[in-house]
């Protein structure tokens, strides 16, 4: 799989850790960020974002919002504790892989690949 | 004057009257006034004690002439008699008959002269002083109350018969001259002088005093002393009229001692300790009597302890046996269901497998009835023993009937209390699973947080292990990762655990502060979903309530989902959430407010009702749970509209004391 440069926002601490040590550990380089505003304050573009729904402040839905409309859109996962209906109140809310919590890692890497085949259908990089 | 009329004038207003008798010829001169007082005139009485002597009582003649005779021979030193004289219309008169006989010089008796008084009218005065003194001796006697008469310093002079008998003495010679304040100490002693001090000013003294019989008895009295004044209206003695009211006592005792009893049952106090003070308040009733109280096991055939302080190891050993036809009076009384009286435990027949055990602690008389519930299915039975064979009196019996009363109702209100205990604690159990359902989300979310730690660091861990060279150092930081959010999922389960649990949990001082807190944290889930936000003024320093942590959880968190639930219509940016808290003169007040619709004009109250709801979710019973919880907690809820829109619900805590006593548990 090809190294990529992958941003997580999750407000759990514990989350945070394993998971960007589970994506380390897959070769990727890993930003963590545990809410919306403190990625915002960040310079670094990453690959794709994978982001928590329920977040302190701006949630996860509003930031996958945000990603997407940019003009070169970022990939984004989303990923919830809970396995409630989300508010199915934007477009490309279909399209958005959401996974739940506990994922294994496979699911996940899937989920990474095919939302960045979602959001650069051009197909730009390689599968990972 | 002359002075033959100035005596003749004395004479006759002192009536008295001279007289000579010639022994020799038996004539003898009596003083015309003399003859006067007999209602005749001088001349009808000839001058000869034929004559005279006719008109002596003839009762009294013989003692009259024996006396003269006497002192003529010179064996008495002077002749002085009383005697009746016949008046002219058959009326009695008095005479004093005083004399001295005249001798010769040879000492041979030749006259004897002297006078008559006349002393009727002080005859009579005797007469009927001694008339009086019988008649009020006989009224003394006769009286049912205990008379006494003391001297002015309180010594017993006199104690009637009705006295001696109640106090079991044969005569008061052994309590002559005692004084009577000496028979009492501390407070009757007090009262006793008082109330002889009154009696020797004039007026009329009271006091009550208990004094035991020569066998022991103790009886109550209620004693007025008067003054015995003589004809001056000096005060020369004291009056005592004692009256026993040892039965009246033991009424009013009785009484008072019901209406303990019953404020105990209404107070919830334990069944135990109110059968404890049924039996006493029986036992008080009656000197030497004993009493038990025997409780009947669900089961209907066993025999179990009630009451018995003063028979406990008598009780201890027949507990667990079964009733039956024959098994002593309580036994027999429970199967048969009616009253057993057994006057002699020696030789009645149902006693005779118990007859031993009965004997051991000197039971001789044993009567006792059923306790009945409502629907008459037998709860057990009292019982009272004596240590002597006999039979019950009437009033007695009436006590057992009364006394068996007061236990049905203790027994009964124990049972309600129970069923009630019992259905408080199911409901509260639902509630908790019903919360469960709300928060079965949360706690679903909070599980998947450690649960993604624990696969993710495992996954990473195995990633690790395929590279070169190990990184030794990473992968115990990933085990330890893995060790701690394992604990972390284990709390939360705790915590559901928590709420699942059916038993009461045990009172402890609870920080309203923390359970704000902890319910935010539970409802975390809930609020960020529907996009509430919570402002939280929990001031530092709040004084602890009494009460169970889980069950004030489980209102402070049914507050904060109604508010959630009441503010689903407004605007995202509109769904503000006011959690306060607040200390205030011994309690604690949890407020939480909402900018929903509020509450409808009039429901106020009517929203905290069973099946009350405004919403078209949920059955409505939170917040009835909730204020049953508070209640019990000894605080109170209420809901009021705000002025700006929406709703407050005010939740108010007692603070626990230090001192408080502890019931064992809550229930709601």
């Amino acid at each position: 799989m090809i190294p990529m440069t992958l941003a997580i926002v999750d407000d759990d601490d514990d989350v945070r850790r394993a998971l960007s040590r589970l994506l380390r550990s897959m070769g990727h380089e890993v930003r963590v960020f545990a809410s919306a505003e403190a990625f915002h304050a960040d310079t670094v573009v990453a690959d794709c974002v994978i982001v928590d729904v329920r977040l302190p402040g701006q949630n996860g839905l509003e930031l996958r919002e945000h990603l997407l409309s940019r003009i070169v859109p970022t990939p984004v996962v989303l990923i919830t504790g809970d396995g409630d209906r989300l508010a199915v109140d934007t477009p490309r809310a279909v399209d958005t892989p959401l996974v739940t919590k506990p994922f294994d890692d496979a699911v996940l890497a899937a989920a990474i690949a095919s939302a960045i085949s979602l959001a650069r259908p051009r197909g730009e990089l390689h599968e990972p | 004057m002359n002075p033959d009329d100035r005596y003749r004038r004395a004479a006759a207003a002192g009536g008295v009257g001279v007289w000579d008798w010639n022994l020799a010829t038996g004539e003898i001169y009596v003083d015309p006034i003399l003859k006067e007082l007999l209602g005749y005139q001088d001349h009808e009485i000839r001058n000869h004690l034929d004559d005279w002597g006719r008109l002596v009582h003839p009762d009294d003649a013989a003692a009259v002439f024996e006396q003269a005779q006497a002192h003529i021979r010179g064996e008495a030193p002077s002749y002085e008699i009383e005697h009746r004289m016949l008046h002219r219309d058959g009326s009695v008169r008095w005479f004093l008959a005083r004399g001295s006989v005249s001798r010769d010089e040879q000492g041979a008796a030749v006259s004897m002269a002297g006078t008559d008084t006349d002393i009727t009218g002080r005859k009579r005065s005797d007469a009927a002083l001694r008339q009086a003194e019988e008649l009020n001796r006989s009224i003394v006697d006769s009286t049912g109350d205990c008379m006494k008469i003391l001297d002015l310093e309180g010594r017993l002079l006199y104690m009637n018969a009705v006295g001696l008998r109640m106090l079991e003495l044969a005569d008061f010679s052994g309590l002559l001259n005692r004084s009577m304040a000496e028979f009492f100490d501390g407070e009757a002693r007090r009262a006793a002088e008082d109330a002889l001090a009154v009696a020797r000013r004039g007026g009329s003294g009271r006091f009550q005093y208990l004094m035991r019989t020569m066998s022991g008895v103790a009886k109550w009295w209620d004693a007025v002393v008067t003054p015995i004044t003589d004809a001056s209206g000096t005060v020369v003695q004291l009056l005592v009229i004692s009256r026993d009211i040892t039965e009246r006592r033991r009424d009013e005792a009785f009484r008072a001692g019901q209406h303990q009893v019953l404020e105990m049952i209404a107070a919830g106090r334990s069944l135990l300790d109110v059968l404890d003070s049924l039996v006493h308040l029986v036992e008080n009733q009656a000197d030497g009597m004993l009493c038990t109280v025997l409780l009947l096991d669900e089961d209907g055939v066993s025999v179990r302890h009630g009451a018995a302080p003063s028979l406990p190891d008598y009780v201890k050993g027949i507990s667990g046996l079964s009733i039956g036809p024959r098994a002593g009076s309580c036994g027999t009384a429970m199967y048969r269901g009616t009253r057993v009286i057994v006057a002699d435990i020696l030789t009645d027949p149902l006693w005779e497998d118990y007859r031993e055990a009965a004997l051991r602690f000197g039971l001789r008389a044993c009567w006792s009835t059923p306790i009945f519930s409502p629907k008459r299915k037998v709860l057990g039975s009292l019982a009272m023993y004596y240590r002597q064979p006999r039979e019950p009196r009437d009033e007695e019996l009436r006590l057992i009937e009364t006394a068996a009363d007061i236990a049905r109702i203790a027994i009964e209100q124990q049972r309600a209390y129970l069923e009630l205990d019992a259905h408080r604690r199911e409901l509260a159990h639902l509630s908790r699973v019903a919360m469960l359902g709300e928060l079965s989300g949360a706690l679903a979310h909070e599980l998947s947080q450690p649960l993604t730690a624990v696969l993710s660091n495992a996954q990473a861990a195995r990633h690790m292990l395929d590279r070169q060279p190990l990184d030794v150092e990473l992968l115990r930081d990933t085990l330890d990762d893995i060790i701690r959010n394992d604990k972390r999922a284990g709390a939360v389960i705790d915590r559901l655990r928590a709420l699942l649990r059916k038993d009461d949990i045990a009172l402890q001082p609870v920080d309203l502060n923390d359970v704000a807190r902890e319910v935010v944290d539970l409802a975390y889930g809930e609020l960020a979903s529907r996009r509430v936000t919570v402002k939280s003024t929990l001031p530092s320093a709040m004084p602890p309530v009494l009460g169970d942590r889980v069950q004030l959880q489980q209102v402070v968190l049914n507050l904060v989902l109604n508010a959630c639930d009441a503010m689903n219509g407004n605007h995202a940016t509109d769904r503000h959430l006011a959690l306060s808290t607040m200390a205030s003169e011994g309690f604690v007040e949890l407020v939480v407010a909402d900018r929903g619709p509020g509450i409808p004009d009039g429901q106020l109250e009517r929203v905290f009702e069973p099946f009350v709801t405004f919403r078209e979710e949920g059955l409505g019973l939170g917040l009835a749970i909730s204020r049953s919880i508070v209640t019990a907690h000894g605080g109170s809820i209420r809901a009021e509209n705000n002025a700006d829109g929406g709703a407050t619900f005010r939740c108010l805590l007692p603070v626990a004391q230090v001192e408080q006593a502890l019931p064992s548990r809550v229930n709601a």
